[in-house]
């Protein structure tokens, strides 16, 4: 940040610096490149009499998926926007949803748990210290699920089929015998076209952001859920050089917008999946019966995920526990009892 | 001062290019892994990124030293003879400075990656970040000390 | 301020660079002084620094650059460039100026297993420049040709140009090698045309008797040599295509695929490795200059240059046409100073929005920017790519000038593919449309 002009008495113009990896195709991208940045700039003025500039860089510009972190802690950015299943070393903590398989499906009920958890567990922010960076929200994830170009109702019928997928979810196929093909959300497309993939693992928005609707017949909702992984931080230096009350404006924009990401996801995930149908795409749900076998073949992840991270002095299975409560009280049960 | 510079330079690229070869291997073993076993290595992506760093920079002294580098030198081949060796003498200390700082520079990063247990990858497969990390910063002093040498040649391009 | 960061940073990479400064290098130090005129810190400026220096190359798919590059390097070495024009040469028996419509047949076959431009014009010079020198070519027909030929390898896939274009854009590298297919078979003919109707209409380019005998190692070309470039060519691009791999893992089976036909040509350890020692050396300065454009890129984002650059382009009220124009001729103008791997890093980043905004194919946009950029670097007086073909061909008597005379119908030819490929942008989308 750097002040750039003095103007009245208190009025100053600050300059805020955002990206990330993804590009605004993603709802959490354009929700901050939209709403947060035209209500921060509109109540700073409105209520402090400052005045915010925004410069953004999305689409890995400046940070790759993996780099959000690392460009918040030095300073390139001051609020960045990441995935953080690719930082699963800096945000290791972070990824608790991520960790317990088979999550809810609702976008809603899974951002009000992430608010929950970012409230009740402080060390949700204090495993963020040693980078400098602040979470400012964690935000829900559209509810993942498989696009394939085959027709399939059991776990088994995916045994030796080929799925695209990020090299982060393989542990998820390998148990029931699928094969992952490790690939960028971008070149699933093609990746189905030349038939080295027969699946995707994505959004049902990816049916239409990424065409995977053009080679697909079907997309299932697994069940894999909303995940809490994409996550706003901001830098700590920033934060203490701006005037509370802009950080506080911000504060309050970064939950909103968590807010409107949730309820945003929701809609799409059912706006899209009525488009599809009407299009003569099969959408169904996974059967709860095929569901339960599939989240018990993977059911020793969570205790994987807690051994990975021994060598840090993070409480991961209190905050597992505590995650899973949360869901519990929220209304969502997990198809499995996660022992670790 | 050159000749050892040079040696080391010369074994840091053929390393390079054993590494070029091995990652070759493991991506070709990872993709027979799938198409017959059904069941690829989890670990292919990471090493073969991390590789290509290591690759880079082993083989950046030499074709450094072999003015291997991308050079416009149609202005400069026109002006007179002390001129030109006084601006490749500058431009190669800068050179120098700027991969010995670099060098310098990760020093912090290197001790929080120590500090803080970081690593490359996801839970399916990690690298400890650390090794990597010092290694590249050997790698840049090294082509620092490359860049130094090169400015005091007297001789535009070393032998192959 | 903050757009003059990104213009004293241009002017240093360019002021560096013409001084002789290694453009990596300038790429650099030019981007560092622009974002520390940004950022008035030198703790970020040096983090970012140091972030992109590490963190720029630490990527996959980039190891497509090193392994396509020592593949085609073995394969040169191996004889069968060398079988591949001897074939030609033998199938074309009643054409005029055989030898150098063999040369651009053999340069468009070969093409299809090599990545790298340098690695072509250096072959052929050696291979290809001797026979026509013996047989009485013109110094500047047969030098044009070569040099002409070499931007086949840039065209037909598989292409380090491509790669790096494809990445600049995001678009998939795949559908970017088919799309090079039918404007390079397509640039081959007319080459291989112009050969043989100037041969026709001005027959004093060939002042030796050209249908004479007496090169008993063109007459008797190896079967190995041609069976296995073509084995590596459907392996590798049918692998891809095919849908048995990715672009990476293509360029790991086809090296593999390399190393056996090496070895089948009776190569030894020694002399693979010496290609593969020396790939090393033809990559490893791309490598780091993509690492210098990181950092530039990194700089023009931050300084929020691309939004200015598109209302630039906005106010000049151009149209689609005019826009695409106009970025032609900056590249060609860019191509009397720079190589053409800096060009595209230079400006791909700032046009790609813009042309994006005009609603061009993006396979179109990026063939057409190709093929300029190529156009660019033959460009008389300072283009780089006619001093590569000189500094290659095994003839001291050649002269700069006559590089750049033989040239010239080549340099025409591929602007005149490039104004084909952007009306009729089936020539580029065909091909993929069908993967
Ligand atoms: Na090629
Ligand atoms: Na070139």
């Amino acid at each position: 940040v750097c002040a750039l002009a003095v103007g009245a008495a208190h009025a100053d113009t600050f300059l805020l610096r955002m990206g990330g990896g993804h590009t605004t195709a993603l709802t959490y991208v354009a929700t901050y490149d939209g709403f947060f940045q035209e209500e921060v700039t509109k109540r700073v003025k409105e209520e402090t009499g400052h005045t915010i500039r925004f410069i953004t860089a999305w689409g890995g510009s400046v940070a790759k998926v993996d780099g959000a972190i690392e460009a918040v802690q030095k300073g390139t950015l001051d609020i960045g926007l990441s995935p953080i299943g690719f930082e699963q070393s800096r945000a290791a903590l972070l990824n608790y949803s991520a960790m317990v398989p088979f999550t809810t499906a609702d976008p809603v009920l899974q951002g009000r748990v992430a608010t929950r958890m970012l409230n009740e567990v402080p060390a949700l922010q204090e495993s963020m210290e040693p980078y400098g960076a602040h979470i400012l929200s964690m935000m829900v994830t559209e509810a993942y699920g498989l696009a394939t170009n085959f027709d399939w109702t059991t776990i088994d019928e995916l045994k030796g089929r080929r799925i695209a997928m990020a090299g982060t979810n393989a542990p998820l196929f390998l148990p029931i015998g699928a094969v992952p093909v490790n690939l960028g959300i971008g070149e699933h497309y093609q990746a189905m076209q030349t038939g080295l993939a027969e699946g995707s693992l994505f959004f049902i928005s990816g049916m239409e952001a990424f065409r995977l609707k053009e080679v697909s017949s079907t997309f299932t909702r697994t069940g894999f859920g909303s995940l809490a992984t994409f996550v706003a931080f901001m830098n700590e230096k920033t934060r203490a050089k701006l005037p509370e009350d802009v950080v506080a404006i911000i504060d309050e924009v970064a939950g909103e917008a968590a807010l409107i990401i949730s309820e945003k996801s929701a809609e799409r995930d059912k706006a899209v999946a009525e488009k599809l149908e009407s299009e003569g795409i099969i959408v169904r749900d996974l059967a709860p019966e095929e569901r339960e076998k599939w989240a018990r073949s993977v059911a020793g992840l969570p205790a994987n995920s807690v051994d990975g991270l021994k060598d840090r002095d993070y409480p991961t299975v209190d905050v597992l526990k505590t995650y899973i409560r949360i869901l519990g009280e929220e209304g969502y049960t997990f198809p499995t009892n996660y022992q670790f | 001062m050159n000749r050892p510079v040079e040696w080391i330079c010369s074994l840091f690229a053929d390393l390079g290019a054993i590494l070029v070869f091995v990652a070759g291997a493991l991506i070709v073993v990872d993709v027979v892994l799938r198409m017959v076993f059904g069941s690829p290595f989890a670990g292919t992506a990471d090493l073969v990124a991390i590789a290509l760093v290591l690759v880079t920079f082993l083989q950046a002294g030499k074709a450094l030293l072999q003015g291997r580098l991308l050079q416009i030198t149609l202005l400069l081949d026109k002006l007179p003879l002390k001129l030109q060796q006084a601006a490749m003498v500058a431009a190669n200390i800068v050179g120098a400075g700027l991969f010995i700082g670099l060098a310098y520079i990760s020093i912090e990063p290197i001790r929080q990656s120590i500090e803080n247990h970081e690593f490359f990858g996801t839970d399916a497969f990690r690298v400890t970040a650390w090794p990597i990390r010092i290694s590249v910063a050997v790698l840049w002093v090294v082509l620092g000390i490359a860049f130094l040498v090169k400015a005091f040649d007297r001789r535009r391009e070393l032998p192959q | 301020m903050i757009e003059l960061s990104a213009i004293v940073a241009l002017g240093l990479i360019f002021g560096l660079a013409l001084l002789g400064v290694h453009i990596a290098l300038a790429f650099v130090i030019g981007s560092t002084a622009g974002l520390f005129m940004l950022f008035g810190d030198w703790s970020i400026t040096l983090g970012i620094l140091e972030q992109t220096a590490f963190e720029g190359l630490r990527d996959y798919n980039l190891m497509v650059i090193p392994l396509f590059a020592v593949m085609g390097l073995i394969i040169a070495r191996s004889g069968a460039a060398h079988d591949l024009f001897a074939a030609a040469n033998g199938t074309l028996r009643m054409v005029p100026a055989r030898l150098a419509v063999a040369t651009v047949a053999g340069n468009a076959f070969f093409a299809a297993v090599t990545g790298v431009g340098v690695a072509a014009a250096a072959t052929f010079s050696q291979i290809a420049y001797p026979p026509m020198k013996k047989h009485g070519y013109r110094r500047d027909f047969a030098a044009g040709c070569i040099a002409g030929s070499s931007v086949l390898g840039l065209l037909i896939p598989p292409s380090v140009f491509m790669i790096v274009w494809a990445i600049l854009t995001e678009q998939s590298i795949g559908r970017l090698f088919a799309g090079g297919l039918l404007p390079g078979i397509l640039l081959a003919s007319l080459f291989g045309f112009y050969c043989v109707i100037r041969a026709l209409v001005t027959p004093d380019v060939i002042t030796g008797d050209a249908e004479a005998g007496g090169n008993p190692d063109l007459e008797r070309p190896d079967p190995v040599g041609i069976l296995g470039v073509t084995a590596i060519v459907v392996l590798t691009l049918g692998g891809i295509w095919g849908g048995f791999f990715t672009p990476t893992e293509g360029s790991a089976v086809g090296l593999m695929g390399a190393v056996v036909l090496g070895f089948v040509k009776k190569m030894s350890v020694r002399e693979i490795w010496d290609a593969a020692r020396e790939a090393g050396m033809v990559v490893t300065p791309i490598l780091l200059l993509l690492l210098g454009a990181a950092m530039y890129s990194k700089l023009l984002a931050l300084a929020g240059i691309p939004q200015l650059v598109g209302t630039f382009f906005d106010a000049m009220q151009l149209g689609p046409a005019g826009i695409i124009l106009v970025m032609c001729a900056i590249w060609l103008l860019l191509g009397c100073f720079v190589d053409s791997i800096s060009i595209m890093l230079l400006t791909v980043p700032l046009f790609w929005p813009v042309a994006q905004a005009t609603g061009i194919d993006p396979i179109v946009f990026a063939l057409v920017g190709i093929l300029v950029i190529e156009a660019g670097v033959l460009t008389p007086p300072f283009g780089i790519g006619a001093f590569v073909v000189l500094s290659a061909i095994p003839d001291r008597d050649l002269r700069l000038t006559e590089v750049f005379v033989g040239l010239a119908p080549y340099w025409i030819m591929i602007l005149i593919v490039a104004l084909a490929v952007y009306c009729i942008p089936s020539l580029a989308t065909f091909v993929p449309s069908l993967m």
